[in-house]
C-alpha cells in the first residue's frame, strides 16, 4: 500500500535528516517506527504528505497504492490529504486551532469526504465519531475549545478528526507524548478502534508500540537500524541498540548501561555506522564504512555484527 | 501568486457574525466587560484630575495660563481690581478641593471656558476642528488596514515567495521614514513640481454643493496618500510577522493534512487567529486618532486637530491645549476598552471558560 524507498531528507545542511529510509507497509498492517527525539521520523512522517518547508530536499520513492506521490502536484496531493492519507499529530501539542470549538473542525475534516453533508448531518456523525472515542459528553466536548481538554483528550479528539474523512492510511506523530499511563490507555484504546485501517505511526514509547504495532522499524540518528516483525523484536531484538532500549525497560530491570546520547552530528555521523560511540560491540570497521542495510530471514538489520555474517 | 483579498465568503462571515452577539452577551454576563469599563472610567478620572492640577501646579500664576500672558500683563499693569475679578470668576481664589469639584461640575456639563485666542468657547472650536481631522483620518485608516493587512496577510502565508521578497524591503523603508519627511517630499513633488493637487488648506473656497464636495476631497488626496502610505506599511509589518508565526503552528500543518485548499486555510485558519494583535493595532490607531495625523495635518495646513494643538501650543492657549488633552484621553480610553471586548469576544482562552478534566 505505502511503499517507501531509499528516502533521505535533507534541509540544505551537510547531514541528513532522514537517509536511505526504506519501508513497504501492506494494507491495514500496523507499522510503528521507533526512535528518540531528533531521529528523524516526525520529518519522514510529514515528507510522505509533502508538508515540509522548501527548504526540505526530498530524495528517494514514495507510492502510495501504486502512485508516485513524490511527482504529484500541489493540487493533486491536496486531494490525497485528509481522505486517502490522514495526519494526526501530538495531543499535547498546538495541532487543534485554538479558537475554534472541537466539533466545529473535526466537521471541517467530515467535509473533505462528502463536500454536500447537511449541517446536521454532519454535526450527527461528528458526535457519533466522538462517541466512538469513548467521550460520554459529546455535545459538551464538541462545543469545547482545545485548551478546555486534557492532553489525553485533545489526543482522541485528534484520532477522530484524523479518521473522520475516512483515510485508509493514517500517519501518526508520537501519540502519546506527554501523558500518564492512565491517559496512554485511552489512547491504546482508541488506536485499537483502527483495525480497518493501515497505520504509519511514530512513537518513543515502547510500551505504545507493543500494545499497537504489527511491525516495527527502529531509526537512529536519521538511519534505518532495524525492521521486523513486533513479536521478533520483542523477544529477540538483533540490533544492539534494540537490546539496549528494551533492556531499560521497568519490566526487563531498568538497565540503562548506554549513558547520554551523544550530539547527533558532526564526525560521528559522517562516517560509519551512526550507534558506533554507544554500541557495547564496536570494532574497528564500525568507525570506516557504513553497515548496509541487510535481510535477515524476514526481518532487516543495519549492524556489522550481522553484515559480516550475512 | 493568488492574491489574498479581505472579502470572505458568505458562509464564513455568517458563521462569525452569527455567534458574534451571543459571545458578547456570554462575555457580558460574565462580567468582564464590567472590569474593562471600570479601568476605562477610573484611568478617565486620572485624566480629567491630572488636567486639572496641570495648570493649578504649573510655575506661575494660574490665572496668566487661563486667560494668557498678553490680557495679564495688559490688566495687571492697568485694572488690577479686574484681575482679582477674573481671579474670583474662576474660582481660583477658593481651597483647592472645592476648585476640583467646580472643576469637575464644568466637565461634565462640557464646559470649558473660552479660548483667549480667539474668545469663543473652546467646545465648538474643538468639535468643528476634530471633524476635518476625522475626515482625513478615518479613511486612511481603515483603507490602510484594508491594504496592508491583506498584503501583509498573503506576505506572511507565501513567507520567501516573490510578493514578500519584493514588497517587505519597500514598505521598510517607507515605515522607517518619518512621516513629515514623507510628507514634504509628496508636497514637494506632486504638489509644487507637477501641480497636481493643492499646497494645501482644505477648500479653495467659492463653491457648493458637489462642486465643493470634490473640491475638499482633491484637497483630501495627497494628505491621505500619505498617511495611507505610511500606515500600510506599519500594518503589512505587523500583519506579516504575525502570519509567519501562524503559519509555523501545527494547527496550520494539520489543516493542510486535511486537504484543505490554502484559500480555505488562511480565512479560517490563519486570518481568525491574526486578528487579535491587528484589532489590537487598530484600536490604538484609533484611539490617537485627534493627535495622530498632526505631522501630516501641518505639513497640508490641514485645519484639523493636529494644527489647532500645535497651534495653541504656540499661542500657550492652555483652556484649549486642555480640552484637546482630554478628548485625546477619551478616545484612547474608549478604544483601549473596544481593543479587550473585541479580544474577548475572539479568543475563547481569555474568556477563562472552565477547563474540562
Amino acid at each position: 500500500m505505502l511503499d517507501i524507498e531509499d528516502v533521505s531528507i535533507s534541509f540544505g545542511e551537510e547531514q541528513a535528516a532522514v537517509s536511505e529510509v526504506s519501508m513497504h507497509i501492506q494494507e491495514k498492517e500496523k507499522m510503528v517506527i521507533i526512535g528518540e527525539t531528533g531521529s528523524g521520523k516526525s520529518v519522514l512522517l510529514l515528507g510522505i504528505l509533502k508538508l515540509l518547508p522548501d527548504s526540505a530536499d526530498v530524495k528517494g520513492h514514495i507510492r502510495f497504492q501504486g502512485e508516485s506521490l513524490l511527482d504529484k502536484k500541489k493540487k493533486e496531493m491536496q486531494k490525497v490529504r485528509g481522505t486517502q492519507i490522514s495526519y494526526i499529530p501530538q495531543g499535547s501539542g498546538n495541532g487543534l486551532n485554538p479558537l475554534y470549538p472541537v466539533g466545529k473542525q473535526i466537521i471541517e475534516s467530515i467535509r473533505r469526504k462528502d463536500k454536500t453533508i447537511g449541517k446536521q448531518d454532519a454535526k450527527a456523525r461528528m458526535l457519533r465519531l466522538l462517541s466512538e472515542f469513548g467521550f460520554n459528553d459529546v455535545r459538551k466536548i464538541a462545543e469545547s475549545y482545545p485548551f478546555m481538554l486534557s492532553g489525553g483528550m485533545r489526543q482522541r479528539a485528534l484520532i477522530a478528526m484524523g479518521i473522520a474523512a475516512d483515510a485508509s492510511l493514517v500517519l501518526a506523530d508520537e501519540p502519546t507524548k506527554g501523558l500518564d499511563t492512565e491517559r496512554i490507555a485511552m489512547v491504546i484504546d482508541a488506536f485499537s478502534k483502527l483495525q480497518d485501517k493501515t497505520l504509519l505511526c511514530v512513537t518513543h514509547d515502547l510500551r505504545f508500540a507493543k500494545a499497537v504495532a504489527s511491525r516495527i522499524t527502529v531509526m537512529y540518528a536519521s538511519e534505518q537500524m532495524e525492521s521486523c516483525e513486533k513479536e521478533e523484536f520483542f523477544e529477540h531484538p538483533l540490533h544492539p541498540y534494540s537490546q539496549a532500549m528494551l533492556k531499560a525497560l521497568p519490566e526487563n530491570g531498568l538497565f540503562a548501561n548506554m549513558g547520554f546520547a551523544p550530539p547527533k552530528s558532526g564526525e560521528i555521523l559522517r562516517k560509519g555506522c551512526h550507534f558506533k560511540e554507544r554500541c557495547p560491540y564496536y570494532r574497528e570497521k564500525c568507525s570506516q564504512e557504513k553497515p548496509p542495510f541487510v535481510t535477515m530471514g524476514n526481518r532487516k538489520v543495519r549492524c556489522w555484527k550481522y553484515a559480516d555474517e550475512a | 501568486m493568488t492574491f489574498v483579498t479581505v472579502t470572505t465568503g458568505r458562509e464564513i462571515e455568517g458563521s462569525f457574525c452569527g455567534s458574534f452577539f451571543e459571545r458578547i452577551q456570554s462575555v457580558m454576563k460574565r462580567g468582564m466587560i464590567f472590569q474593562h469599563l471600570l479601568t476605562g472610567i477610573f484611568t478617565l478620572i486620572c485624566i480629567i484630575t491630572i488636567n486639572f492640577l496641570l495648570i493649578r501646579f504649573m510655575p506661575g500664576d494660574p490665572v496668566m495660563h487661563i486667560i494668557g500672558e498678553d490680557e495679564y500683563l495688559r490688566l495687571e499693569t492697568l485694572n488690577p481690581k479686574v484681575l482679582e475679578e477674573v481671579r474670583a470668576e474662576y474660582g481660583l481664589d477658593k481651597p483647592i478641593l472645592s476648585q476640583y469639584i467646580t472643576y469637575l461640575k464644568k466637565t461634565v456639563q462640557f464646559d470649558f471656558g473660552n479660548s483667549y485666542r480667539t474668545k469663543t468657547p473652546v467646545l465648538e472650536t474643538v468639535l468643528f476642528r476634530m471633524r476635518w481631522t476625522l475626515l482625513l483620518a478615518v479613511p486612511s485608516i481603515l483603507l490602510s488596514a484594508l491594504i496592508g493587512g491583506s498584503l501583509g496577510a498573503t506576505a506572511g502565508y507565501y513567507s520567501g515567495k516573490k510578493l514578500d521578497t519584493v514588497l517587505s524591503p519597500v514598505l521598510m523603508v517607507l515605515s522607517s521614514i518619518p512621516t513629515n519627511c514623507l510628507a514634504i517630499l509628496c508636497l514637494l513633488i506632486f504638489a509644487f513640481r507637477l501641480k497636481w493637487f493643492p499646497l494645501g488648506g482644505i477648500t479653495s473656497g467659492g463653491l457648493s454643493g458637489i462642486a465643493k464636495g470634490l473640491d475638499i476631497v482633491w484637497h483630501m488626496l495627497l494628505p491621505m496618500t500619505v498617511m495611507v502610505l505610511f500606515r500600510s506599511a506599519s500594518d503589512y509589518m505587523l500583519m506579516k510577522s504575525t502570519v509567519e508565526g501562524i503559519r509555523k503552528e501545527e494547527y496550520i500543518t494539520v489543516a493542510q493534512g486535511k486537504g484543505i485548499s490554502d484559500r480555505k486555510i488562511v480565512f479560517h485558519h490563519v486570518i481568525k487567529n491574526a486578528l487579535c494583535p491587528f484589532i489590537t493595532s487598530l484600536c490604538m490607531q484609533f484611539g490617537n486618532i485627534l493627535a495622530g495625523s498632526m505631522m501630516v495635518e501641518i505639513v497640508f495646513s490641514w485645519k484639523g486637530m493636529g494644527t489647532l494643538i500645535y497651534d495653541s501650543v504656540n499661542t500657550k492657549d492652555f483652556p484649549m491645549l486642555q480640552t484637546c488633552f482630554l478628548f485625546i484621553g477619551i478616545c484612547i480610553i474608549v478604544f483601549n476598552f473596544l481593543a479587550d471586548v473585541l479580544n474577548i469576544v475572539i479568543d475563547p482562552r481569555l474568556r477563562k471558560e472552565k477547563i474540562n478534566e
